[in-house]
C-alpha cells in the first residue's frame, strides 16, 4: 500500500501558518515554498511536497491566498501565491494564538 | 454564493492545479538535474519526493467540491459509463430485472385486487352469504334458497344482524328512446343497511315496499341517471316503463355502488334496484321447494363467527326439512360462504396459478442477475485490485460498488414498473371480460414496494461481491501471481447451482405450460355438440305485460321466424329460451312409476321447432318437433344421449313418459346428441328439450333466435331489426353474437391463462438459456489457459468442446432432476384445472426434459466454439 502521510504530527493550523508566513514576505511557487519550507525547518518536517498543494488549496477556497503568474528561479513562467489582506489578518490572529499557547507551554516545562 | 462561483469555475481551477503541480516537478527535475543526476533518476526522484500525483490531485480537487454528493455524482457517472461499455451485460440484467418486476407487479395487483381487496362495503370481513345445494339431485351446485326458506333463516337465526335477499332480473326499459334492454337485481329493504351503504339522491325502500303489490319503485344506478336521464336533479318521484309497467324513480346510487358482485362483465352488471317483493305464489307452503336461486346475505354479529353460522344455519334447515316435509330426493344443505370468497371463486384456481407462475419468473430473473452479477464481479477482481494499487481507496471502492448495483436496480426497477403499467393495461383489455373486477386492476403500491426492494436486495447483494471479495485479497495477490488455471471454484459452484435452480424452475413452467395447453387442445378438439360455424344469435323479450295471451304471442314469434328465414343466405331460423355455454336452467322431473318425491334434475331449454337444425345438434332417434305440437296436444319432448343413458340405459327412450311439476306428463319423442351447457371442460349433463309453442316456461319471456347460413354474422343485424322492429317497435335486440364467440367468451378465462403461462414458461426458458450461457462463457473465460495448454500439448479441438459442452450437459441434468421432482408436486395441484388430461403425461415431461436439454446445449455451444478456437500461444502469454 501507498503511505498518505499528512502532517497530523503537527498541530492544527501549524502548516497554514507556516506557509502564510513564508509567502507573506514574498510570493513563491510551489517548488519554492516547498524548499523553503523544508530549509528553514532544518528538515525536521519529512513531508511529501506533493501534500503541501490540498493545504494551498484550502487556503485559497478560504481566500488567505490567490494565485496569479510569476516568474520562477530559472525564468519560467509559473503560478505563484500570494498572501491577501485577509491571510494576512489569519497570520496575525494565528501568530498571537501560537505565542499565547507557546509561551503557555515554556512555562509549564519552567516549572518542572 | 461563493460556493456557486467555486461551481463555474472549477474547471478553471483544476487545470490551474495540475499546472502548479506541472511546473512544481519541472522545476524540480531542472534542480536534481543540476545536481548531477540523470533526465531519468531526475524525474524518478522528483516523483517519489512529491508523492502520489494522482492521490494529491483528488485530495485537493475535494478540497473544492461538496464532498460526498460530488463524489456519489461521480460513481453514477462512472456506473452509466460501465454500463455503457458493456451493453449486453446491461441490457440483459435490466430486461431481467424489468421482466421479473413488470410481470410479478401486474399479476400481483390483479390478485390483490380480485382475490384480497375488500369489497365495497361497510366491514365487508362480517358479510356471509348462505346458499344451499341439493347434495342428492346436483351434488355441491350452489342454487341459492327458496323465498320461505330465506324467511326462516332471517326470522330464526340468531347469528346475523341482519340478513338481506337479492336477486337478478332483466327488464326491457321503455319510454326513452328506442327500448333497452337492462340488468337489474331484486334486494330486499334489509340489504343497503347491511351493506353500509346510502343512495347518494332520494332514499332506500321502506319495508313496505318491499311486500307484492306495492313494489313499483325503482333505484336508478349513477350510469344509468347519467346515460339515460341525463342526470336530472328531479329524477326522484318520476315514472319510468319496466315491461310495460310503470315504475316510481325512488333515488340514485353512488357510482361505486356493485350489487351483487358476481363474475358479470360490466354490461351486465345491473342498473336498476327493485325491492325484493316475494310473490305470493312463492310463499305458499306447497310451494317451498318450487324455485330457489334467491341469494341471502348476512351480517355476523360481532362475535359470531362463520362456523357457528354455518351450525345454526344447518340447525334451521333440518328443522324446516323435518317440519316441512321435504322428502325423496329433495334434500337441502346450506353453505356459509365469506361474501368475498364467493363473488370470486371461480377465479381463484386461475389466479393462484398465475401467481406461482411468475413468482418463478421472479426467481429466474433474479438467479439470472445474480449469476450475470456474480461472473462481472469475477471478471472486475482484476480491475478493482488495479485501481486499489494506484491508490483509490477500499471504502471508495465499496461506495461504487454499491452506487452501481443500486443504478441497475434504479433502472431495472423504473423499466419493470412501466413494464408494469402496460401490462395492467393490456390486462384490463384483452384479459377474459368473466374475470370479476378485472377493471378495478391497478397497480398495488405494496406489491410494487416488494418487487422493486426485492430486484435492489438482490443486484446489492451480488453487486457487492467483488467489492467484498477485495476486502479480502490483496491486490499483489490478485494482480502479481498468475491465476489459478482452474478459476475461483468457490464461485464457480454458486454460479453452477444457481443455474441449475434456474433449469429446475423453467423445467416446471414448461410441464405446467405443457400440460395446460395439451388439456386446452382437448378441450378444443372435444365434440361441442353443435356446429358453431355460419350461426348467429340475438335474443329479445316477449314479456308477459307486453305478450300476456299465450296464444297471440306463438303468433308474433312464428310471425318472426318466418320473417328472419326469408332474409337472404339464411338456411334455418329456431328460436330458444336459453342457449349453451351462455346461459342455464335446470328443472326436476319425475320419471313414470317412481315415487312421488323421486325428483331429478335436467337441463332444460324451451326451443321452438327447427332448433335441432339451426344449432347443428343432431337427432339421433325420434322426431323433431314440429307445427303439429300445439298446446292442446299431448306434451312431448327432446331428450339428450346423457339422460337416456342414465334412465333408460340398454333400451330405447323414445314413447318413455316423466312429469314436469303441474304441466303433466311429457312423452319423449326424439334423442339428441349431447351438448355442453354450462361450460365445455364439464361433461354433458342430462338435457330436456320441449316445445316453446306447446309449453309455457314459466320464467320470463327472454328468447334467443338463431339464424344459421352462410351469411350469419354480425352484418346481418340490421337486416335482423328491421325484420323484427317493422313487427314491435318495442321489442329490445341485445346481445347479438355468433355461436363461435360464444365458444370462445367460455374459453377466454382457460385461453387467458394458457397464453400468460405460455409467456412465464417462453421468458423462464430464454432466462435459463441466458444463465447457462453466462456461466458456460465465463467457464471458458476462467479455463482459457488450461485449454491453451491442453492444445499445446496435442487435445483435439474437438475434445475441448465436449468438455465445454459436456459441463452445459451436467448442469442441465442436475437442473432437470430437481425439476422433475418439482414437476410431480406441481402437476398434483393443477390436476383440478386439467380436462381430460393426465397429470403425470410422460410424453409431455419427455418432451420438456428434450427442450431443456437442446437449449442448454444450445447455449453452450457458442462458448464452447470459443474454448475450442483458443491460441495456445497467446492463452499462455496473457500470463
Amino acid at each position: 500500500m501507498v503511505k498518505t502521510p499528512e502532517y497530523r504530527d503537527l498541530f492544527p493550523g501549524a502548516l497554514e501558518m507556516m506557509i502564510l508566513q513564508t509567502l507573506s514576505r514574498r510570493p513563491l511557487h510551489g517548488y519554492a515554498l516547498a524548499q523553503h519550507i523544508k530549509s528553514i525547518s532544518d528538515d525536521l518536517l519529512q513531508i511529501e511536497e506533493g501534500s503541501l498543494y490540498p493545504a494551498l488549496q484550502r487556503m485559497l477556497k478560504s481566500g488567505w491566498l490567490k494565485s496569479e503568474m510569476g516568474v520562477s528561479a530559472r525564468n519560467r513562467p509559473v503560478r505563484v501565491y500570494k498572501v491577501t489582506p485577509a491571510g494576512r489578518k489569519r497570520l496575525e490572529e494565528e501568530r498571537s494564538s501560537f505565542e499565547k499557547m507557546f509561551a503557555g507551554i515554556n512555562r509549564v516545562l519552567a516549572m518542572g | 454564493m461563493r460556493w456557486l462561483k467555486h461551481l463555474l469555475t472549477r474547471e478553471h481551477l483544476y487545470d490551474e492545479l495540475t499546472e502548479s503541480m506541472r511546473e512544481h516537478l519541472d522545476e524540480k527535475i531542472a534542480d536534481l538535474m543540476d545536481s548531477g543526476l540523470s533526465q531519468e533518476q531526475a524525474e524518478r526522484a522528483a516523483r517519489v519526493e512529491f508523492g502520489n500525483v494522482l492521490v494529491i490531485e483528488e485530495r485537493c480537487r475535494e478540497v473544492w467540491q461538496l464532498a460526498a454528493l460530488e463524489s456519489l455524482w461521480a460513481d453514477v457517472k462512472f456506473a452509466g459509463r460501465q454500463m455503457r461499455k458493456s451493453p449486453a451485460f446491461t441490457i440483459t440484467c435490466l430486461l431481467t430485472l424489468a421482466l421479473g418486476i413488470g410481470a410479478n407487479c401486474a399479476v400481483f395487483s390483479a390478485i390483490n385486487t380480485i382475490l384480497l381487496h375488500p369489497l365495497p362495503y361497510e366491514d365487508p370481513g362480517r358479510l356471509v352469504l348462505v346458499s344451499e345445494s341439493l347434495p342428492l339431485l346436483n351434488g355441491d351446485n350452489l342454487v341459492g334458497v327458496s323465498a320461505k326458506e330465506y324467511l326462516d333463516y332471517r326470522q330464526q337465526n340468531t347469528v346475523f344482524t341482519d340478513v338481506a335477499a337479492f336477486e337478478t332480473e332483466e327488464f326491457n326499459l321503455t319510454g326513452i328512446g328506442q327500448a333497452q334492454h337492462v340488468h337489474a337485481a331484486r334486494i330486499s329493504a334489509t340489504a343497503l343497511p347491511l351493506l353500509g351503504i346510502e343512495p347518494e339522491l332520494g332514499r332506500n325502500f321502506s319495508s313496505e315496499e318491499d311486500r307484492h303489490g306495492s313494489d313499483h319503485v325503482v333505484l336508478l344506478s349513477h350510469g344509468i341517471w347519467e346515460s339515460q336521464f341525463g342526470r336530472d336533479p328531479s329524477i326522484v318521484g318520476k315514472a319510468i316503463h319496466l315491461d310495460e309497467t310503470t315504475y316510481t324513480v325512488i333515488g340514485v346510487m353512488p357510482s361505486s355502488f356493485r350489487f351483487p358482485l358476481d363474475a358479470a362483465p360490466p354490461s351486465e352488471r345491473a342498473s336498476l334496484w327493485l325491492p325484493m317483493a316475494f310473490s305470493p305464489n312463492l310463499l305458499k307452503p306447497e310451494n317451498r321447494t318450487m324455485e330457489f336461486g334467491v341469494g341471502l346475505v348476512g351480517r355476523l354479529k360481532p362475535q359470531a363467527t362463520a362456523k357457528q353460522a354455518q351450525n345454526e344455519m344447518d340447525q334451521i334447515a333440518n328443522r324446516f326439512m323435518r317440519d316441512s316435509g321435504y322428502s325423496g330426493s329433495i334434500r337441502v344443505s346450506p353453505h356459509v360462504l365469506p361474501f368475498a370468497a364467493h363473488s370470486v371463486e371461480g377465479a381463484r384456481s386461475l389466479l393462484i396459478l398465475l401467481a406461482a407462475a411468475v413468482f418463478c419468473v421472479l426467481l429466474i430473473a433474479s438467479a439470472n442477475v445474480a449469476n450475470l452479477l456474480l461472473a462481472r464481479a469475477n471478471s472486475r477482481t482484476h480491475e478493482m485490485a488495479l485501481r486499489m494499487a494506484i491508490g483509490a481507496n477500499r471504502r471508495r471502492l465499496l461506495g461504487q460498488c454499491l452506487v452501481e448495483s443500486s443504478f441497475l436496480g434504479l433502472i431495472g426497477s423504473i423499466a419493470g414498473i412501466l413494464l408494469a403499467v402496460v401490462l395492467v393495461m393490456g390486462l384490463r383489455r384483452f384479459g377474459p371480460a368473466n374475470l370479476p373486477r378485472l377493471q378495478d386492476v391497478v397497480i398495488h403500491p405494496v406489491v410494487l414496494l416488494f418487487a422493486v426492494t426485492l430486484s435492489f436486495i438482490n443486484s446489492l447483494f451480488f453487486g457487492f461481491i467483488p467489492a467484498w471479495r477485495l476486502a479480502h485479497v490483496s491486490p499483489r495477490a490478485s494482480l502479481g501471481t498468475t491465476k489459478q488455471a482452474g478459476g475461483d471454484r468457490g464461485s464457480l459452484r454458486v454460479q453452477n447451482s444457481v443455474a441449475a435452480a434456474e433449469i429446475a424452475i423453467a423445467f416446471v413452467l414448461l410441464v405446467a405450460g405443457g400440460l395446460l395447453l395439451r388439456s386446452f387442445a382437448r378441450l378444443v378438439d372435444s365434440p361441442f355438440g353443435f356446429n358453431p360455424q355460419n350461426a348467429f344469435v340475438v335474443r329479445t323479450v316477449f314479456d308477459r305485460v307486453r305478450y300476456p295471451e299465450p296464444v297471440k304471442r306463438d303468433v308474433v314469434q312464428k310471425q318472426a321466424l318466418d320473417r328472419l328465414a326469408r332474409l337472404p343466405g339464411i338456411e334455418a331460423v329456431a328460436e330458444a329460451s336459453h342457449l349453451p355455454l351462455s346461459d342455464t336452467r335446470q328443472i326436476g322431473f319425475r320419471l313414470e312409476h317412481a315415487a312421488a318425491d323421486d325428483f331429478h334434475v335436467a337441463e332444460n331449454s324451451l326451443v321452438s321447432w327447427g332448433y335441432l337444425r339451426a344449432m347443428g345438434i343432431a337427432l339421433l332417434a325420434g322426431r323433431d318437433f314440429s307445427p303439429g305440437d300445439a298446446r292442446d296436444t299431448p306434451p312431448v319432448a327432446i331428450v339428450n344421449q346423457a339422460l337416456s343413458r342414465k334412465y333408460f340405459a340398454g333400451q330405447s327412450a323414445i314413447g318413455k313418459h316423466f312429469d314436469w311439476g303441474d304441466r303433466g306428463t311429457f312423452t319423449i319423442v326424439g334423442v339428441a346428441q349431447d351438448v355442453h351447457i354450462s361450460s365445455l371442460d364439464s361433461d354433458p349433463p342430462p338435457m330436456i328439450y320441449l316445445d316453446m309453442f306447446q309449453v309455457e316456461s314459466g320464467v320470463s319471456g327472454n328468447t334467443a333466435f338463431i339464424l344459421r347460413g352462410p351469411q350469419a354474422a354480425t352484418e346481418l343485424l340490421p337486416a335482423i331489426q328491421r325484420e323484427i322492429w317493422s313487427m314491435d317497435s318495442e321489442l329490445p335486440l341485445y346481445q347479438a353474437t355468433t355461436l363461435q364467440s360464444l365458444i370462445s367468451e367460455s374459453l377466454a378465462q382457460r385461453s387467458f391463462t394458457l397464453v400468460l403461462l405460455g409467456a412465464f414458461a417462453a421468458t423462464a426458458l430464454v432466462l435459463a438459456a441466458v444463465g447457462i450461457f453466462g456461466v458456460i462463457s465465463y467457464l471458458v473465460l476462467q479455463r482459457r489457459r488450461e485449454f491453451g495448454v491442453r492444445v499445446a500439448l496435442g487435445a483435439d479441438r474437438s475434445q475441448i468442446t465436449h468438455l465445454v459442452l459436456a459441463r452445459g450437459a451436467w448442469i442441465a441434468l442436475a437442473g432437470c432432476a430437481s425439476g422433475l421432482a418439482l414437476s410431480v408436486v406441481a402437476s398434483r395441484l393443477l390436476a383440478t384445472s386439467l380436462y381430460h388430461t393426465n397429470s403425470y403425461d410422460p410424453v409431455m415431461f419427455c418432451a420438456v426434459l428434450l427442450l431443456l436439454f437442446a437449449v442448454v446445449l444450445l447455449a453452450s455451444w457458442i462458448p464452447a466454439q470459443r474454448a475450442a478456437k483458443v491460441d495456445p500461444m497467446e492463452s499462455l502469454r496473457i500470463e
